[in-house]
């Protein structure tokens, strides 16, 4: 953990002055532990004057020691810092080549997290944490070893009691956090059922099912408090084992002592020494079972930071010379394209389709056909698993990613906007386009009527992911940006939460504003977007089941027909009695 | 300048101080003057909140080069043209302030800091009204905090009157403030009489008047009930006093007064855990039994070091005290185990009980009371919360008891050993105390940046992260400057941070057992050296007077976490003191019948009483029949829908099922005869069988089934990988059609009489829209229908149409003739329309 954290400091200059600094501060504390025992064995004979010298020699290391600590507080300041910056400049960069179907909303939030604390964590974690941790590590060692010197069966059984009351405290530590984790688990568990509970009052209430007597919350209840109790079998040998480790050694050592000295070995007054110096001996063991759960805490840091340096990453294709759109291919093909969220089970299982330049290409099909997902590999945020997209005549694979998405216009299902006035959301476009042009696209997508309504007009702030738009809103206010964006390829995901007027008019200005060039993916649902189309794909189980114009796929009278008919017949249809 | 002791100490502990230049002056009345300085550094620290105060130093009249601190609240404090007001009251005697303020001219320059002055904090939770008590003097304090309440909150403000210009000092306006002056008699307790004798429940006290009258408000207060956390009392200036020691006053009589006692819910977590105080405390005790216990072996140690030394290595009883040693030791560390022990078993029932009362008020509470907040509320409480308040009664209080007992143990018994050597070991701890002190000093200022960063990358990174798909297609704009404000907080941090490591690392070698190791022994040495101490004499400090300090210091974090629990504790304690919904006194059983017609008569509502949602409205259903409620969005169509499920109560009318008024049904029966569908579907975690037959529990697999085939939602269970028995989120997710669908034959299944259906038509997944319609026309068959439509041809079939707007019904009747006259529903229609008709097969 030490290493790793060094490592991601990436500065060896540092580390190797921070090392030899904490080497030496830490010899620094043994010796002066050590000078205790002819410094005390003086002060309690005859002629306690005798000491004075050895004071002055304690006096001198504990100076030094400061001196030293100071100066690997300084080094660990600089590794430090040098993280802090590294750190998040990686992270950040790493994050821009994760696939999006990597992000799942716990790795989301843990993403989230790292970018905000993980650095300063570190950072404060190596002079706060390494350094006392690597201290309080060496040092029981070190003591042991100079106790040899003094009288060897001592620092035999010191050297003994090092991996004994580490191991003590490993397991302890284990223990404890076996405990913690089954009662986290445990009560995670109800706490997830009570705010099932609450969101479901409605439906429970009427079901007569909300008390605690026999019913499923009532059970979940009793089951938590057991464990509750049940871990105290793991929490209590938890918190007893450290403390009798402890206690065995200090009495063994203390034994040790007082056998020596009646076996004539040591004096008395030495006796007395170097029993002071063992309880000084167990002290920094102490320090690491206080240390410990913040270390278990930069475990967590550092797991969450290289869950997600260690990602995959979609990285472009090498090759020499870069990668240009050709004018004259097809805005888009896909060739036998197979995609699956989990090996095994293809949410795409070989779509093949062509949209040429200047037309426009409508995706149908019911919930589940795998729709989106297309959409998803077209801009890459996958990479197939078989088979090829190609746009404008090449690989997706081979495009520098900002190459690609220069090509692509995205209009998500899910619309995200960022907490910025609605002008800065429209223009994140084309951060280059004037004022009249970035009019003119949110006069297409029919953002007038918004902007006319909110307080602010233009400048008003939209909110976080902008919330104080309505799911409708924020969906025109991403076609803004993507006509603003003028790119070739238009991908339209249209939102079915939001099939008001305003928003069919924004989908068909987006669409008649294709141009000459432009070509156009959409995910239609309202029957007016997929009439429009030149080409249709009905998609279903990630296969495509029929294609064509509109005509033709009514004549063909097959699966899309049927669809058609029904979705006519619900459009339709009036709730009677 | 001297300024005396509390000078020192303020010096030491790194107060700022800032000169202030007189610009005018005003005499409001006689006796109250306002002084305006120029203050070019004051505006450098912490922003001003509402009644800041200042710590002012006023030369002494009568003795040169002396100087008297005096608190002053800024008045007015201007951050653009750097001025500040003081304002003065003029009284006799007069204090060294007064009679500085007295005498002032243009041009003065007095000093002030703003180490440690507090200023006025708005309490959470928000109190239902604030009493303000005090005199001239407060003014000042008391108009910051009128211009900080909000205008919907009461304030009742008592004032003493000790000139009759008083009453021309002007007060901030405050629509809801009732200000009450009363004359002052010279008796001290005229402010406390002035106290109502009233409930004042989750009210909140600030009291700064005179001395001896604050504390006689402060004991009116307390008999009211006043928690000690709602009242904030300070002395502004002594009677009879110029300034300094107080002259003893006293009061005869004391007003009687029966002991009121409210409800606060400031105390809502010291209720819930007050079942546990009392074993609280014992187990306090007991640890710091098992504390000193613990201490022993250590002392045994040293006797036998000391029998050691004197009687060398054979020395009599070695064996004897060592084996003592052990048995303490082994006793002490199975007295700790069994309290742990003792503390999770009171713990687990604790936990239960806290999560069953939470589980029970969730089903008492109106149901309205959930649309208004998100479930992370109640996350916090039976989650974090929960775990916050299981580790201040497993650990917390044992950790800090020991924290706190075992060094103060040590350290008395030290004193008896040797007073002069032990005092040697506070020199750490002053050290300290000064160290940070100025530490906290000295990076105040950057700490509001630190939170101001903090909650900007957060916000950054949260919207970086969940919009990465966005970021990634345009890769510029809000998102391109993330980057930029990392690098700019890491440059921050380190201009903040990388000065005070110095400093935090002499604190740390100033408190490290080490330093402590070596003082005493110096110290010690030379005392043995100089026959002043015997060396056995030295032992017990070598032995437990090391680590004595960062012993103590630990106490420190053991406080933090048990603070952060007793506010988990209160905000659990806040959900338990929700309002119920009120059961009926005498429940009235609904008629045995079929149809239940539900009529709403001159029903309104409103969420506050300022702001109707609803007002008089008059509206039959009739069983069998459709209801549609159309109308702009904001018209109340949704709330006047869930008033007929008691999500809320109505504020006036009544509603009534087959002639019962909702009020009086019990709650049961409500639930019963009135089912909803709603757009938004919640499925709970368990079999698809168990979701469907959440109403009847008893019913069969064939009832269950004949309803899963008229909710079109049959075909789709039996292709899930264990059908009816598949468990729902575990082996198999369902699309919004789908959960409606569900939902629909749960409803089929309740069979109630009465059934809303709100927004049940919208398109929750367009492409199977059409078994959703399918699967309400079998669930709306025969019985008494509200329902509520964005899209209005969905409705045009009703019944009855009502149309909506501002919270009353302006239009009712048939499609057929609604669409014929001029009127809301016209408008409506043709408005939509446009979408409604599908440009088919164009």
């Amino acid at each position: 953990m030490i290493f790793q954290t060094l490592r991601l400091a990436g500065d060896r200059g540092a580390a190797v002055r921070y090392a030899s600094l904490l080497t030496l501060s830490t010899i620094l504390r043994a010796g002066a532990m050590l000078s205790l025992v002819p410094l005390l064995s003086a002060l309690f004979s005859a002629t306690p004057a005798d000491a004075l010298p050895w004071i002055a020699v304690l006096a001198a290391l504990v100076a030094a020691g400061w001196a030293s600590d100071y100066a690997v507080t300084g080094a660990g300041f600089a590794i430090g810092f040098g993280l802090l910056n590294n750190l998040e400049t990686q992270i950040v960069d790493r994050l821009q080549r994760i696939p999006l179907g990597w992000f799942t909303s716990e790795r989301r939030t843990g993403a989230q997290r790292t970018l905000t604390s993980s650095g300063r964590e570190l950072c404060q974690g190596i002079t706060h944490l390494l350094t006392p941790t690597v201290n309080a590590l060496a040092l029981p060692a070190l003591i042991g070893a100079g106790l040899l010197f003094v009288a060897w069966p001592l620092g035999l059984v010191a050297l003994a009691a090092v991996p004994l009351l580490l191991g003590a405290l490993w397991l302890s530590g284990r223990w404890l956090r076996a405990a913690d984790s089954s009662y986290d688990a445990a009560s995670g568990e109800l706490a997830q059922r009570v705010i099932e509970l609450a969101q479901s009052q409605p439906a429970l209430r009427t079901a007569g099912r909300t008390g605690v007597e026999g019913t499923a919350i009532g059970r979940a209840l009793t089951r938590q408090r057991k464990a509750a109790l049940r871990l105290i079998g793991l929490g209590i040998p938890g918190q007893l084992v450290f403390g009798f480790a402890t206690q065995a050694a200090l009495l063994g050592l203390a034994a040790t002592a007082v056998t020596l000295g009646v076996s004539g070995e040591l004096n008395a007054a030495e006796v007395v020494a170097v029993i002071i110096v063992i309880v000084r001996f167990i002290e920094p063991f102490t320090t690491l079972a206080d240390l410990s759960p913040a270390l278990q805490n930069m475990r967590g840091t550092l797991a969450r930071v290289h869950a997600i340096l260690d990602a995959p990453a979609l990285d472009p294709a090498q090759g020499d010379e870069e990668i240009l759109p050709r004018r004259d291919a097809a805005a888009l093909e896909l060739r036998d394209v197979h995609f699956g969220y989990e090996p095994g089970h293809d949410t795409i299982a070989g779509v093949s389709l062509t949209v040429e330049r200047g037309t426009t290409t409508a995706v149908v099909g019911p919930s589940g056909a795998g729709k989106s997902t297309l959409l998803a590999l077209i801009a890459r945020f996958h990479d197939v698993a078989a088979g090829a997209v190609h746009v404008r005549g090449h690989d997706v694979r081979h495009y520098d990613p900002a190459v690609l998405m220069g090509q692509l216009g995205i209009v998500f299902q899910d619309v995200y906007l960022f907490d910025a006035s609605l002008y800065d959301n429209v223009r994140l476009g084309n951060p280059a386009a004037t004022e009249d042009e970035i009019r003119a696209a949110a006069t297409a997508a029919q953002l007038d009527e918004i902007i006319v309504r909110l307080p602010n007009g233009w400048e008003t702030r939209v909110g976080e992911r902008g919330t104080s738009l309505s799911g409708g809103e924020r969906q025109r206010v991403s076609i803004a940006r993507a006509l603003l964006k003028n790119a070739p390829l238009l991908l339209l995901d249209e939102a079915t939460a939001a099939l008001d007027t305003n928003n069919e008019r924004a989908i068909i200005g987006a669409l008649e504003s294709t141009g000459q060039d432009r070509a156009t993916l959409i995910i239609a649902h309202r029957l007016s977007t997929i009439a429009r189309a030149d080409q249709i794909v009905f998609l279903e189980a990630g296969r495509v089941v029929e294609s064509g114009t509109l005509p033709e796929l009514l004549a063909l009278n097959g699966r899309f027909a049927g669809y058609w008919r029904q979705r006519e017949q619900a459009a339709g249809w009036t709730l009677v009695p | 300048m001297a300024r005396g002791y509390g000078g020192v100490v303020m010096k030491a502990f790194g107060a700022d101080e800032h000169t202030l230049t007189v610009v005018s002056y005003t005499d409001i009345t006689p006796h109250f003057r306002r002084i305006t300085f120029h203050a070019p550094t004051l505006f450098d620290g912490p922003p001003i909140e509402p009644a800041s105060w200042v710590r002012m130093w006023a030369p002494d009249p009568e003795r040169a080069g002396r100087e008297h601190q005096r608190g002053y609240t800024l008045v007015a404090p201007d951050s653009d043209a750097c001025e500040v007001s003081l304002e003065f009251v003029l009284h006799e005697p007069a204090g060294p302030a007064c009679i500085w303020a007295r005498g002032v001219k243009v041009g003065d320059t007095v000093q002030v800091s703003r180490w440690s002055s507090g200023q006025f904090t708005a309490p959470t939770p928000e109190p239902d009204g604030y009493l303000l008590v005090g005199d001239a003097a407060a003014l000042p304090g008391i108009n910051a905090i009128l211009a900080a309440v909000p205008e919907t909150t009461p304030v009742e403000v008592i004032l003493e009157r000790f000139h009759d210009d008083d009453l021309h000092i002007p007060l901030t306006a405050h629509p809801r403030a009732r200000v009450t002056w009363v004359p002052a008699t010279g008796d001290d307790s005229v402010l406390a009489r002035a106290v109502e004798d009233r409930d004042w429940s989750d009210w909140y006290a600030w009291v700064t008047a005179e001395s001896a009258a604050t504390k006689r408000v402060r004991e009116r207060l307390k008999e009211l009930g006043f928690p000690k956390a709602d009242v904030k009392s300070r002395a502004y200036w002594i009677k009879g006093k110029a300034m300094g020691v107080d002259r003893p006053t006293e009061s005869e009589e004391r007003p009687e007064t029966p002991k009121r006692t409210g409800q606060w819910r400031s105390r809502a977590g010291a209720r819930l855990l007050a079942p546990l105080k009392s074993r609280l405390i014992l187990a306090g005790v007991f640890q710091a039994v098992v504390s000193l216990l613990q201490l022993a072996p250590y002392l045994i140690l040293a006797e036998l070091c000391r029998r050691l030394l004197a009687g060398g290595a054979v020395a009599a009883g070695v064996t004897e005290l060592g084996l003592l040693a052990v048995v303490l030791l082994g006793v002490g560390t199975t007295l700790a185990g069994v309290l742990v022990a003792a503390m999770h078993v009171l713990d687990a029932g604790f936990g239960h009980h806290v999560r069953a009362s939470v589980v029970r008020k969730l089903a008492r509470v109106p149901l309205g009371w959930f649309t208004d907040r998100t479930s992370g509320k109640i996350k916090q409480a039976v989650q974090d919360d929960a775990a916050s308040v299981h580790y201040l009664v497993t650990h917390a209080v044992l950790d800090i008891v020991a924290a706190v007992v075992t060094p103060l143990a040590v350290l008395g018994y030290l004193f008896t050993v040797s007073a002069g050597l032990a005092a040697i070991l506070l020199v750490p701890l002053a050290f300290y105390g000064v160290l940070t002190g100025r530490m906290v000093a000295a990076s105040s200022a950057a700490l509001p940046k630190f939170s101001v960063w903090e909650t900007r990358v957060a916000s950054e990174a949260v919207a970086y992260v969940d919009g990465l798909a966005v970021v990634r297609a345009y890769d510029a704009g809000p998102a391109g400057g993330f980057r930029a404000t990392l690098e700019e907080r890491a440059r921050f941090l380190d201009a903040w941070q990388r000065p005070l490591g110095g400093r935090k690392t002499v604190v740390d070698l100033v408190t490290r057992p080490l330093t402590s190791l070596l003082l005493i022994i110096v110290t010690g040495g030379l005392m043995v050296a100089g026959g002043v101490l015997s060396a056995a004499d030295l032992l017990p400090f070598l032995l437990l007077g090391v680590t004595f300090g960062a012993q103590l210091l630990a106490a420190g974090y053991g406080l933090g976490s048990a603070r952060e629990a007793l506010d988990a504790a209160q905000r659990i304690g806040l959900l338990l003191d929700e309002p119920e919904l009120p059961e009926p006194d005498a429940p009235r059983p609904l008629p045995a019948g079929e149809g239940r017609p539900v009529r709403f008569s001159g029903v309104s509502f409103g969420y506050t009483p300022e702001h109707e949602v609803l007002s008089g409205i008059d509206l039959e259903l009739r069983p069998g029949t459709v209801t549609a409620l159309v109308g702009p969005s904001g018209a109340g169509k949704s709330t006047l829908a869930a008033l007929l499920a008691r999500f809320h109560d109505v504020t006036a009318g009544r509603i009534t099922i087959d002639g019962v008024d909702l009020r009086e049904l019990p709650l049961t029966d409500l639930y019963r005869t009135v089912g909803f569908v709603f757009q938004d579907v919640a499925l709970i975690r368990g079999s698809v069988h168990d979701n469907i037959a959440l109403a009847r529990p008893d019913a069969t697999r064939e009832e269950v089934e004949r309803v899963a085939r008229a909710a079109q939602i049959h075909d789709r269970i039996i292709r899930l990988p264990s059908g009816y028995d598949t468990m729902l989120g575990d082996e198999a997710r369902l699309s919004g059609g789908e959960a409606q669908r569900l939902t629909i034959a749960r409803a089929l299944l309740a069979d109630p009489g009465v059934l809303v259906l709100d927004e049940a038509t919208a398109y929750a997944d367009p492409e199977s829209e059409h078994q959703v319609q399918e699967a309400l026309s079998h669930l709306v068959a025969g019985r008494t229908v509200l329902v509520i439509a964005h899209r209005l041809h969905t409705v045009a079939g009703a019944d009855t149409i009502v149309v909506l707007d501002g919270g009353r019904i302006v239009q009712q009747g048939a499609h057929a003739r609604l669409i014929t006259e001029p009127g809301l529903y016209r408008e409506l229609w043709q408005a939509t329309s446009i979408i409604e008709q599908p440009k088919a097969s164009a």
